[in-house]
Formats: C-alpha cells, structure tokens, sequence
C-alpha cells in the first residue's frame, strides 16, 4: 500500500488504540503504558460514551482496547455494547486474569464484531511468568478453556523475545489448540519495556528466522508489527507501514491522543479529547499529524535499496531509544541500525 | 442493458451486516469486520451508489441513472463487493 493515499489524512482512523485504563492487576516487565493503578482524571462513563459517539460519526470501523487491564473498568461491559450497538468492532487485549464465566458469555454472544485477545510471553510459565508475574500463564491459560468451551474463536497475543524465541512452535501450538489465533507482536522499548528492552529484544539471527517462520505461517497475525523486517525479502501480510497518525492513533484514559500507543510521549501528543472539537478536531487539524501524514524516514534510508519494504522501519523504537527519526531502525535487517546507534563524540 | 442484467441477476441488495463503507477524499474505505479486510475503493460516485444501497433495488436498477459510458466499470466494481461480500443480496422471507 502505498503512503500516497493516507498523504490527504483519512476522514476518520480506520482503527485506533483506546487504554480505557492505567488500573492494572498485572506488572508486566515491558508494559507499554507502565499500567498500574487508576490514575486522576481518567475519562468518566459519559465522556467515554461522548467519545464512541464521536467515532461512530466518523465511521472507525474498529478499536483495539487496552489499557491496563480493560476488564478491570466496572463500566467496560457497558462501553463495549455501546460502541458494538454503534457499529464500531471490537477488539480488546486482556492478561485474561478477570475473564470469568460471565465476561465468556458475552463475548461468545457478541459474535464476530468482537474480539479478545489473551496475552501470554511464552508457551511456558517458566518462560511467561518472569515477564507478567507468578501465577498469570495458567490463569491465562484459564481463559482460554472458557472460551474453548464455548466454542468462540479468540486470539493468543505474545510478545516475541530472545527469551521465548524458542517456543514460537509452540505457542502456535496452544493457540490451535484452543481453537484460536495466534497474534505475535514486536517488543518495542516503551513504558517499562525501555528498562529490558536490550535484555530481551531477538537478537538480529532470531529476527532474520522470524521472518521466515512467519511468512511460513500465514496465518499468524501480526498487527503489521514486523514491517521492518519485511527488507529480509518481500512484504509480510498487512499494509506495511508505519500507520501512526496516519491511520491509526491512539487516546489514552485521560483522554490524551497520541500517534501511536508505543509513543505515550509528550513529543508525539496531538492533543486532549476534552479539548474544544473533540477526538475529530485533533485527527483531521492537528499538527502533528498534519507533519506525520507528509513525513517518511530520511536519512541514509532513502538510497537503500529496500526502503519501498522497510519505509525506514519503527520511530517509536527508534524514539525510545534516543536516534533520530531519520536513522536505521534498531533492527535494520542489514544492521544499519546497530550503527545508528553508536553514541555520536562531540 | 439485457446481458448486464443477467451478469447481475435481479437480486435486491444491501450493504452486508458484516461490513461498512465510508467516503474518503480518494473515494471510500469499505471494511468486512468478520474476516477484518479492508478494501479501497477508488470512486466517490460508486461510494455513493453503495450507500444508497437499501435492499429494495437490483444492481441493474441502481446503475440505471448511470451513464451508458460508464455503466459497464461501475456494473464491474459493483459485482466485486458483491463477490467480496461487501454488499448481499436481500434474503426473501
């Protein structure tokens, strides 16, 4: 896809990341938001509803749901049905820690226009647990029997590590298990993650097999995660781009828009939904998405010759771990990125 | 008109209840929510021939105030969402 067509901003995001909580009953080691309890100010009921109106109007035909943990919200039962009733799918993200009895008969009423998604870091609670705490892998894996049992397909997000490297196979293995999908995502060195990021990010070998075994399995999801490896030879399946502000975004509980959910940063805010004008306001006039939709990584990156592949790769990571945006990606498959990174002598 | 009318049949159709459209400065964006597809489509004027799609008209029907000149693309972009399942056709009771 090329980026020519998002150039004139989309009337709405075609979907948008919404952390309806900073409230988590999880620490996860490589939490983007660094959730951990409710903070002041996050959106009441009615601003939230206000907001799903909003999108309604403008047709997002989706939102992924996050926070902190979503089911820990009182009203998240009830925000959902609101934005379902309004033709808004659904997609939520949950440590499937509160996915009782109750919350499996709904989404299995729900049908296709909602999703879950249950997050695990590894096949293995040896593997898993050192980075989402003690006891969360069999309670996650709980979860899924509910919904097995019920017959509902639902999705295994997993975050890919050096450490869990390994247990690809076999993640894919307990996601059919369970009648499910598999969704793998890039550890990306946001919130808490910045702290294990060098630790446990795939090395470059691990990076170059993982585009192999994904494009071997496709049927594993990857919310355009891995575009920037997609220089290793050929598109992965998605859009391929980085679609921060230009197709995506996201708010936060306090409303707070961002780019993108992996930038939770003063540097790539647009604004407030409580501010005069609202989420639309921010998504068709804001400046900062105006300079997105024209931006495209510079630098050495433009004469390389998979730059149509890559566009550069992740600002967030690159963001986060303090190169310019212009730079290699970090895991620039040719180790560009590796280079970038040397500390600059004055 | 007549061999359009066959390719087409003379189904009354509807935007499917697994799906949406929506107008963009390049035309519109239609999304299937059950296999989550995403499709550009790259005509303001077919946009708003889907959105006025309401189930009581044929496809043959909705291209009637359309052009002779451009009837023929427009008949071929329809039959795609409808084989995307985009838009359905409406079940008899």
């Amino acid at each position: 896809m090329s980026y020519e067509v998002f150039r004139k901003g989309l009337a709405a995001p075609i979907c948008l990341t919404w952390e309806v909580t900073y409230g988590c009953n999880l620490r996860c080691a490589h939490c983007l938001s660094s959730s951990d309890v409710v903070r002041e100010g996050e959106l009441d009921g009615a601003e939230a509803k206000r907001l799903i109106d909003e999108w309604a109007e403008m047709k997002v035909f989706y939102i992924n749901v996050g926070g902190g943990e979503p089911l820990s919200r009182p009203d998240f039962v009830e925000l959902m049905d609101y934005a379902l009733d309004r033709n808004i799918g659904v997609k939520f993200s949950t440590n499937g820690t509160l996915l009782d009895d109750g919350i499996a008969d709904w989404v299995t009423a729900r049908g296709d226009m909602l999703d879950v998604q249950i997050s695990v870091d590894g096949a293995t609670p040896a593997t898993s647990d050192p980075i989402r705490g003690r006891g969360s892998f069999v309670r996650a894996v709980r979860a899924m029997e509910r919904l097995q049992q019920r017959g509902t397909g639902f999705k295994i997000n997993a975050t890919v590590t050096k450490q869990n490297f390994a247990e690809l196979d076999d993640l894919y293995a307990l996601a059919t298990g369970h009648g499910a999908e598999l969704r793998l995502t890039r550890l990306r060195p946001s919130g808490r993650g910045a702290a294990i990021w060098e630790a446990h990010r795939p090395t470059h070998a691990q990076n170059e097999a993982l585009f192999h075994w994904l494009k071997a399995h496709p049927d594993v999801l990857t919310g355009d995660s891995f575009f920037h490896l997609s220089a290793h030879g050929g598109p992965l399946d998605g859009l391929n781009m980085c679609g921060a502000g230009r197709i995506v975004c996201c708010v936060d509980p306090l409303g707070d828009v961002y780019a993108c959910p992996f930038v939770l940063d003063d540097a790539f805010a647009a604004g407030n939904v409580r501010e005069a004008g609202g989420f639309e306001r921010i998504w068709r006039e804001s400046a900062l998405f105006a300079h997105l939709r024209e931006w495209q990584v510079g630098g050495d990156c433009q004469s390389c010759n998979a730059y149509s592949l890559c566009h550069g790769g992740c600002m967030a990571v690159k963001h986060h771990v303090g190169v310019s945006l212009d730079a290699p990606d970090p895991d620039c498959v040719f180790g560009n990125g590796d280079r970038a990174a040397l500390p600059v002598l004055a | 008109m007549g061999a359009l009318d066959l390719a087409l049949g003379d189904a009354r159709y509807r935007m499917s209840p697994d799906a949406a459209i929506r107008r963009e400065a390049f035309g519109g964006l239609a999304y299937r929510y059950d296999n989550r597809r995403l499709y550009f489509v790259h005509s303001k004027a077919l946009v708003e021939l889907v959105l006025g799609l309401d189930g009581t008209r044929s496809l043959g029907e909705v291209l009637a105030p359309v052009s002779d000149a451009k009837r023929p693309a427009y008949a071929k972009a329809l039959a795609a969402l409808a084989r995307l399942e985009v838009i359905v056709p409406e079940v008899e009771a």
